[in-house]
């Protein structure tokens, strides 16, 4: 409860925070000049902020300057990686682009190799039947010699119709998509993050 | 040869002189370290917020109005910073002065910091027991020199509660340290 008679705590701070209006101040002035009690008061509050302003400082034992200046360069390496992300999107784009315009040729002439020899697998195995009905009709003495003698046929290896081979353009182009893909991924969330 | 002004060290900075900004962070560190100590109360602690202060203040550096004093701008956000800090962990932290008693004691009763001998233990004790928005008009007014109206607008508080925080802040302190005043050593 404020007592009308002297000054408030909250005047008196105010009073030496020099918060005061100059005709404020003037009456308070006038006022701890004549009541002791609340010249007490103020002489408490000044003791009281002698006390806190008067609070040594303690020594640093460590140059932040180094430290700061290093993690200022660290935090600027991204912008550098931001300058370079769009021209690396383009170059991968072409990229893929290319890879991609190139890959149906690639894959044409891997399937057209299979079809050939496909073909001309057929052409041996007709060229070959007159012979086995020699063989059927002459004896059957002559069957392991025919069978020695079509070896090297039976040793081919059957052409595969799609070889493994066509793949590695569909491979490369899906690479090439998946970092694209990503690229456009971080860009993205690079700007989310800034928003 | 006389060493640059503040206001020539920030024009070189904002000129692509990142090295000039280390002489900034030379000359102010102590004043900041100690803004942040007060407030954190903990050395490590200090330590950090000083050096996240410079750091923030070099990318606030655009903003920075070099026909004032840099001291003060980067106090300022000292204080902020380390507000915002004390408001992410409170309310149960308060940590202690590792500095002043290798003892292991609870400081979160003023009571405690009344039977410590030495003065300025028992001042920095009180303060750091302040609550943090206490703490840091306390800072700001007894320390940098702020005005209600400057600390109004460092804060972003209304007037009023600045007056407020300010005018409680000091009976705590005045309560805490009222036995020093009667009993002085």
């Amino acid at each position: 409860m404020s007592d009308p008679e002297h000054l408030s705590e909250s005047q008196i701070f105010a009073y030496l925070d020099g918060e005061l209006s100059r005709a404020e101040g003037q009456s308070v002035s006038r006022h701890l000049a004549s009541c002791p009690r609340c010249a007490e008061k103020r002489a408490e509050a000044q003791a009281l902020f002698k006390s806190i302003e008067q609070l040594p400082e303690i020594p640093l034992e460590l140059d932040l300057a180094s430290g700061v200046l290093a993690e200022i360069r660290a935090r600027e390496q991204p912008a550098l990686a931001d300058r370079l992300f769009y021209p690396a999107l383009v170059l991968q784009l072409v990229l893929a682009l290319l890879i991609l315009s190139s890959s149906p040729a690639a894959v044409l002439a891997r399937l057209i190799t299979p079809l050939e020899q496909i073909g001309q697998y057929s052409r041996d195995m007709a060229a070959r039947l007159p012979r086995i009905t020699a063989w059927i009709e002459t004896a059957l003495q002559l069957l392991s010699d025919e069978l020695l003698a079509s070896a090297d046929f039976l040793s081919r290896p059957m052409p595969i119709p799609f070889s493994l081979i066509a793949l590695v353009p569909l491979v490369v182009s899906c690479f090439v998509l998946w970092l694209v893909g990503n690229g456009v991924l971080l860009g993205q969330a690079r700007l989310g993050r800034r928003r | 040869m006389d060493a640059p002004s503040d206001r020539a060290l920030v024009a070189r900075v904002r000129q692509g002189e990142v090295n000039a900004y280390g002489e900034l962070v030379r000359r102010y560190q102590v004043s900041v370290f100690n803004t942040c100590y007060r407030m954190l109360t903990e050395r490590r602690a200090a330590e950090d917020m000083a050096q996240e202060t410079f750091l923030r203040g070099y990318s606030r550096l655009s903003q920075f109005d070099s026909q004032r004093p840099f001291g003060p701008w980067i106090r300022k956000i000292a204080v902020n910073l380390c507000l915002n800090q004390l408001q992410r962990i409170q309310p149960s932290t308060r940590p202690l002065l590792e500095e002043l008693d290798a003892a292991p004691q609870s400081r979160t009763h003023p009571e405690i910091a009344i039977e410590r001998k030495e003065k300025t233990e028992r001042i920095r004790d009180a303060v750091a027991n302040l609550p943090p928005h206490y703490r840091a008009v306390i800072e700001l007014r007894h320390f940098q020199g702020l005005t209600y109206q400057q600390m109004s607008e460092t804060l972003q508080l209304p007037l009023n509660t600045v007056r407020s925080h300010l005018f409680r802040a000091r009976r705590v302190l005045a309560a805490i340290l009222r036995d020093e005043f009667h009993h002085p050593s």
